[in-house]
């Protein structure tokens, strides 16, 4: 008996032993990769600038426009040119937009200056920083906020939150796309005081109940791109969104211009049935547009490539592929590209660096609407003025435009998934952004 | 009078029909033929083209690397669920160990080369040395991947595009097959020739499905068990990194799409997951079979739904037939005795 007690004892610390070395070892492993990682961000090499024949959008304002700015009053002509640079169209003017967005644009117009951009940045790397000296914890609860256009929102919705002297702290949140982590970080928001909270929605309705409650905790709730049509104001103060059906009908629009005629084309959609893509293909439908293939991709490049394939070997001859989706375009691009096909007209939602920059190398119909990230920046009035008790709209539904793509978008020196000057993050932030690692 | 010869002849094939064992493999084979035939001749007419090979085959490929080194783990009795976090780490660690630059390549391969050992040891210590759960470990050590992934990457990388050296390797083919879907035939074929033919092989096996027997015979059953995992993980870095080559954009979803298919190709292949001797050219089989299953779906159409039950049914009608061919004798005895038994049962009482 003590014998085989002894034996276990040993057998226990044996145990432990080795469950610390692995331990150990793997910690090592890991702060070594981590200690290693820090001087790998300046090795892309400045290379030649796109051809610049459209005029480039992101210029700097001209000098009486910052003073302008910081007075709170800008020039029309200046938010025109915000405008133009959000939408990456001229063809909107300033006073037809809806009156949140309009205030929004006015205070994104102007440079930040480089001690703001120092603390926009610092605060981006944070999950947590004080922005001012104001009353208002502001907090951004992202369903997924991995990718670099997640990223890009996140930096608008500081720097529109830097511009409220009543915003003081911010807290940002990432539920990696799972509904658990998203409901429980609105549960964790709410706890820490977060009065005004800014929603990428990834859930959909799944999600309501959760803000539903934040807001029964006093909270309010506005949310950005995702199409939250229909959701009770209870659950959200305002939704910042296309209208779906106008998006749709903008597609079939610019598939007719692309292909001088309503098809036969395929539709591509993120996650299979999500609102957004059913809402838009609906419309397309109804515009006339005929699709004989549809498939999901997730939304992934692995999801486009495999949806590309299928429709490459079902023989149906897609002239155009509408999708909602920029950056696993190049997924699909490459599926043509190997397989010897000419490639189709693409009419995608959003903007993507490596999709612009594809498309001047091999060139096909493409047509993309900006890169979106301004959303966030409206949404962050909504649920700043909302929580100051003003009267804010149950939805601020902004047009979408799609138009052909233009070679100042590709920056061959920036990242694949770069969204492009219409994420209205300024040069010298993204800059940061990118070397910041 | 037959021919004696002829006769002969006859005795010989019908020794040989006697002799063919029904296995797992072979049925797994003929389904895969068949469904290759469908494609071609009911789904579409343009499945063995240049094209629909071209693109095809590279999915395929790596789902067999994948299920190759899942099938390593299944063997000990073990599910291995960091495969996912262990691929996406690879698409990261190429990404920026190699700054996009084809030189810095290697150096890349070799911090993912480590990194893999890491993990699989990490995992099979756990497992075999600790005696824990290989579901719950496996699990844990994939959260930390993948969460050290997020932050080794970063938010915004850089450099999002690989090297031009590995996305052309990996895009390119050989008469529409691709170098993928080559390298990992020949990989199964070492493979299956390491188990069967070489020592270390064949402890392995006789570890993993005799582990009692195996350490009575002298083989350090634990150390062999442990390999295993470092092997799986190692297999699961090649695959990871020919994934991120062939996205050429790889991001924090790369390896998503293989933790699932890979065990069930394995399955399909006929490993029993409670451990056991597996077939990597049956689990490469099974691979094939649900890579171009999921492709003739999605070319006739069907949605995301349709395509989840029609895979189902074919998975849980799959693995009937394998537990009925791996049992088809007591199964056969059983049916023979309730014959017997049921004319008593049904004879009325005198």
């Amino acid at each position: 008996m003590s014998f085989s007690g002894k034996f276990d004892r040993r057998r226990g610390w044996l145990k432990v032993t080795l469950m610390i070395g692995a331990v150990a070892v793997f910690a090592v492993v890991l702060l070594a990769g981590c200690g290693g990682s820090d001087d790998t961000t300046g090795g892309s090499e400045e290379t030649a600038a796109a051809e610049t024949e459209e005029a480039t959008t992101e210029e700097a304002p001209e000098e009486g426009a910052e003073e302008e700015s910081s007075e709170g009053t800008v020039s029309e002509a200046e938010l025109q040119k915000t405008v133009n640079q959000a939408l990456e169209t001229e063809d909107i003017k300033a006073d037809t937009l809806p009156p949140l967005m309009i205030e929004a644009l006015e205070m994104a117009t102007g440079e930040p200056s480089p001690e703001e951009i120092d603390k926009a940045f610092e605060c981006w790397k944070a999950d947590s920083c004080t922005l001012g000296d104001g009353p208002i914890t502001l907090a951004l609860a992202d369903g997924f906020g991995d990718n670099t256009w997640r990223q890009f929102s996140k930096m608008n919705v500081i720097l529109q939150a830097m511009k409220f002297p009543e915003v003081g702290k911010f807290i940002a949140t990432n539920a990696h796309g799972e509904l658990a982590t998203f409901q429980a970080n609105l549960r964790s928001l709410t706890a820490q005081g977060a009065e005004a909270i800014v929603v990428y929605n990834d859930f959909g309705p799944a999600a309501y109940p959760a803000m539903q409650a934040a807001q029964r905790e006093g909270a309010k709730i506005a949310t950005y791109v995702g199409s939250n049509d229909g959701a009770p104001t209870t659950a959200i103060t305002t939704r910042v969104q296309p209208d779906i059906c106008q998006a749709g009908k903008e597609m079939a629009k610019a598939t007719e211009e692309a292909i001088g005629g309503p098809g036969p084309v395929a539709y591509f959609e993120g996650t299979p049935g999500n609102p957004q893509d059913e809402g838009w293909k609906k419309c397309a439908t109804e515009a006339g547009i005929e699709a004989d293939f549809e498939a999901e991709t997730e939304w992934t490049p692995a999801g486009a490539q495999k949806a590309a394939t299928a429709l490459v070997a079902s023989g149906k001859p897609a002239k155009a592929i509408l999708y909602s989706y920029s950056n696993p375009v190049p997924s699909i691009v490459n599926v043509y590209l190997k397989a010897g096909k000419e490639i189709p007209a693409i009419i995608t939602w959003t903007q993507n660096n490596e999709t612009t920059c594809q498309w001047i190398e091999h060139p096909y119909k493409l047509y993309q609407t900006n890169a979106l990230n301004w959303a966030a920046r409206v949404a962050v009035n909504a649920a700043v003025k909302a929580t100051e008790g003003e009267e804010v709209e149950d939805a601020v539904i902004y047009p979408q435009p799609y138009s052909p793509a233009k070679k100042s978008s590709c920056d061959p020196s920036k990242p694949a998934e770069f969204p492009g000057p219409s994420a209205l993050v300024p040069e010298a932030l993204t800059e940061k952004m990118l070397a910041g690692q | 009078m037959s021919d004696p010869k002829a006769g002969g002849l006859d005795a010989s094939v019908l020794r040989t029909l006697q002799e063919f064992r029904f296995t797992p493999a072979w049925v797994i084979t003929g389904v895969v033929v068949l469904l290759l035939l469908v494609s071609q001749f009911a789904v579409t007419s343009n499945f063995f083209t240049q094209s629909t090979m071209s693109t095809l085959t590279p999915s395929i490929g790596i789902l067999i690397l994948v299920a190759t080194g899942q099938a390593f783990v299944i063997s000990t009795g073990g599910i291995d669920l960091s495969l996912p976090a262990t691929m996406t780490l690879m698409g990261a660690i190429v990404l920026k160990q190699s700054e996009g630059q084809s030189d810095q390549l290697l150096g890349a391969l070799v911090f993912c080369a480590v990194a893999c050992i890491v993990i699989g040891l990490v995992n099979g210590i756990l497992v075999e040395g600790l005696r824990l759960s290989s579901l719950v470990v496996t699990l844990a050590v994939g959260q930390l991947v993948l969460g050290y992934t997020q932050l080794y990457r970063g938010n915004v990388p850089s450099i999002q595009h690989v090297p031009d050296n590995i996305s052309n390797w990996a895009s390119a083919d050989l008469g529409g097959v691709s170098y993928i879907l080559i390298f990992s035939f020949v990989l199964a074929v070492i493979a299956t020739f390491f188990l069967h033919r070489v020592v270390i092989g064949r402890r392995l096996v006789a570890s993993s499905t005799a582990e009692r027997a195996a350490v009575l015979s002298g083989v350090k059953a634990p150390a062999y068990r442990i390999a295993a995992y470092v092997i799986a993980s190692l297999v699961y870095g090649v695959g990871g990194v020919l994934a991120a080559g062939q996205i050429q954009t790889p991001d924090l979803t790369l390896g998503e799409p293989y933790l699932l298919t890979s065990v069930v190709a394995v399955v399909l292949g006929g490993a029993v997951l409670t451990g056991g001797r597996v077939s990597p050219i049956a689990t490469l089989m099974g691979a094939v079979f649900i890579t171009v299953l999921d492709f003739d779906l999605r070319v006739e159409g069907y949605s995301a739904g349709a395509r989840m039950i029609i895979q189902g049914a074919v998975l849980v009608i799959g693995l009937s037939l394998i537990y009925v061919i791996r049992n088809r004798a007591s199964i056969g005895r059983a049916l023979r005795r309730s014959g017997q038994l049921t004319p008593d049962r049904t004879e009325p009482a005198k």
